[in-house]
C-alpha cells in the first residue's frame, strides 16, 4: 500500500468513526431541555400516520417521536422492556395472546380506529359465487387468518369447527368446506398481489385502499368488530402517567380524526 | 432439552414438509447455479479486458447482470420479479414460483464466485494450454474448469449455504420452508421452543451440506 492509499485509508476510517459517534451522541442533546419524549411504535399507515398527527398536536411539555417498526411482534417486546413508552400496532386480543405468552402486563389505554375488513373480488359481485375449487387468499398470521375464515363461516362459505372461540380459528379448524375452495395463506403485504389472481382476497383496508378498493363500495363480505380496533398500548405500570395521559388526549384529537378520515379509516374514539 | 424433543415431535409432520420445501427451493435454485451460473462465471472470465477472449460488450452485459442482481434487496427483487413469475407460472403464490427469483441469485452468486476461482487459476496454465494449440472451449474444459475444480465445488456449497439463507424471505410469497416455518410457528406465535428447534435444524442441515462440500473438494484438489 503507497503512503497515500494510506492515507485516504485513515480519513476514511476517521470519517466512518466520527459519523457512528455523532449518531450515537445525537439523543443525548435531547435530554438537555424540559420536554417530555414519548417513543410510540408503529408499523404500516395508518398507524404511522395516527401517531405523526398526533404528535403534531401533543400538548406543550411533551413531543411524540414516531418509532418505526417493520414486524408486528417487536413493539410489544420494545414496550415490555421499557425501550419505548407505547405502541399503536395491535387489538386487544392480539396483545392478550401476547401477554399470555411472554408473561407481559400490556394494557389497551384508549382505541384509535376500527379496521373494516373484507374480501375483495376482481370477477365475482357475491362470495355466494365462488365456483366449485375456486381459489381463496387470506392472510399467513394467526389472529388475521382466525378474522377471514370467521367471515367465511358467517357467509357459509365454510363451516368451523364450533369447539373453537370465534375469530381463533385455523385452516386446521375447517370442518366443512363443500365448494372444496384453495384457501391459500400468505403474507399480508402480498394480498393486493393475490387480487389479481385468485377468485377472492381477504384485505386490510390500509392494502385495499392502494388498490382503490373501499370495504363500503366494493367488499363482498364486510366486517368492522370493536374486537378488532386498533388501539394504543402501553405497560400496566406506565397507564396512569402524565404523559401517556397526554399522549391519549393528542390521539383522540380532532385533527387525528380528520386525518384517519382522509385516509377513509373510521376513528374509533 | 426436553423442550426440544418436545417441539419437534408434535410438529414433526409440519416440519418435514417444510424441510421438503426448503429441499425443493435449494435444488432447483442450485441446478441453475450450475447450468446457467458457471458458463456465465466462465464467460465473465474469458471476455473480461485482458481476458482471454476480450469483448467487451459481452462482458458489461455478463458482469451487469450480476451486479444488478446482488445489489438488489432479495425481497424487492421477488416483488420486482412479479409479473415475469405470473407469466411463466400463472402465479405467483407457492413454492414452484417463488423458486423462480432463488435461481436468478443462484446463478448470480455463482457465476461472480466462478470468476473470482478462475482468477486465481495459475497463468501458467493458460500458458500450456496456448502452446498446446487448444482453442478456447478445450482452454475452459480441459483447463481452467480442471484446474479450478475444487475450487468450484466448494464455491457451489458456500452458494447452497446463501441460497438457504435466501430461501427464508420467501414465505413472503408461499414458498414456505424451514425459514418461514420457523418464523410463522414459532416467532410470530412465541413458541420459541418451536423457533429454537427448526434454527437447530437448519444449522444442522447447513453443517452437513459444509462437510459435504469440503470431503467431495478435498478429494478433487489434485495440488
Amino acid at each position: 500500500m503507497t503512503a497515500r492509499s494510506r492515507h485516504a485509508l485513515l480519513a476514511l476510517t476517521a470519517a466512518g468513526l466520527a459519523l457512528s459517534l455523532a449518531a450515537c451522541a445525537a439523543p443525548a442533546d435531547d435530554a438537555a431541555s424540559d420536554t417530555v419524549t414519548i417513543r410510540v411504535a408503529a408499523t404500516v399507515t395508518p398507524m404511522t400516520d395516527a401517531v405523526e398527527a398526533a404528535a403534531e398536536v401533543i400538548e406543550e411539555g411533551y413531543e411524540v417521536e414516531l418509532v418505526p417498526v417493520n414486524d408486528y411482534v417487536q413493539p410489544n417486546v420494545l414496550l415490555q422492556h421499557s425501550e419505548i413508552d407505547a405502541n399503536v400496532v395491535q387489538f386487544e386480543g392480539f396483545m392478550e395472546d401476547f401477554n399470555a405468552a411472554n408473561d407481559a402486563d400490556l394494557v389497551v389505554v384508549q382505541p384509535v380506529y376500527a379496521t373494516v375488513v373484507a374480501f375483495y373480488s376482481q370477477s365475482l359481485t357475491d362470495l355466494q359465487e365462488l365456483p366449485q375449487g375456486g381459489s381463496i387468499a387470506i392472510p399467513n398470521d394467526r389472529s388475521n387468518a382466525g378474522r377471514a375464515l370467521q367471515l367465511l363461516a358467517e357467509e357459509g362459505i365454510i363451516e368451523l369447527d364450533p369447539a373453537v372461540e370465534p375469530f381463533q380459528a385455523g385452516v386446521a379448524d375447517i370442518t366443512a368446506n363443500p365448494r372444496e375452495l384453495e384457501i391459500t395463506q400468505i403474507d399480508l403485504l402480498q394480498l393486493n398481489t393475490a387480487y389479481d389472481e385468485m377468485d377472492a382476497v381477504f384485505n386490510l383496508p390500509s392494502f385495499a385502499r392502494q388498490l382503490g378498493l373501499t370495504p363500503a363500495e366494493d367488499g363482498l363480505a364486510v366486517e368492522q368488530d370493536p374486537a378488532f380496533e386498533v388501539s394504543l398500548v402501553t405497560r400496566a405500570d406506565n397507564a396512569d402517567a402524565p404523559e401517556i395521559a397526554a399522549l391519549t388526549r393528542a390521539l383522540t384529537s380532532d385533527h387525528v380524526r380528520e386525518v384517519l378520515e382522509e385516509l377513509g379509516v373510521p376513528a374509533a374514539f | 432439552m426436553n423442550d426440544f424433543l418436545a417441539s419437534l415431535a408434535a410438529n414433526a409432520d409440519q416440519i418435514g414438509i417444510a424441510m421438503a420445501e426448503t429441499g425443493y427451493m435449494l435444488a432447483f435454485s442450485l441446478a441453475a447455479a450450475v447450468i446457467f451460473g458457471l458458463p456465465l462465471g466462465v464467460l465473465i472470465f474469458l471476455t473480461r479486458p485482458g481476458g482471454v477472449q476480450e469483448r467487451r460488450p459481452l462482458w458489461m452485459v455478463g458482469n451487469l447482470y450480476v451486479t444488478v442482481v446482488r445489489s438488489f434487496p432479495f425481497l424487492l427483487f421477488v416483488v420486482f420479479l412479479i409479473p415475469l413469475t405470473r407469466l411463466l407460472y400463472g402465479t405467483t403464490f407457492g413454492t414452484a414460483a417463488a423458486t423462480f427469483p432463488l435461481c436468478f441469485v443462484g446463478v448470480a452468486i455463482y457465476a461472480r464466485l466462478v470468476e473470482q476461482i478462475l482468477l486465481e487459476v495459475p497463468s501458467g496454465v493458460l500458458h500450456a494450454a496456448r502452446s498446446m494449440g487448444a482453442d478456447v472451449f478445450q482452454t475452459v474444459v480441459h483447463f481452467l474448469l480442471v484446474e479450478g475444480r475444487s475450487g468450484l465445488v466448494y464455491a457451489l456449497t458456500s452458494a447452497s449455504i446463501s441460497l438457504i439463507s435466501y430461501s427464508t424471505v420467501l414465505g413472503i410469497v408461499g414458498g414456505g420452508g424451514l425459514g418461514d416455518f420457523a418464523l410463522r410457528f414459532g416467532y410470530q406465535e412465541y413458541d420459541y421452543p418451536l423457533m429454537y428447534t427448526t434454527i437447530a435444524i437448519v444449522i444442522v442441515c447447513v453443517l452437513l451440506l459444509q462437510t459435504a462440500g469440503e470431503k467431495v473438494s478435498a478429494v478433487l484438489d489434485k495440488r
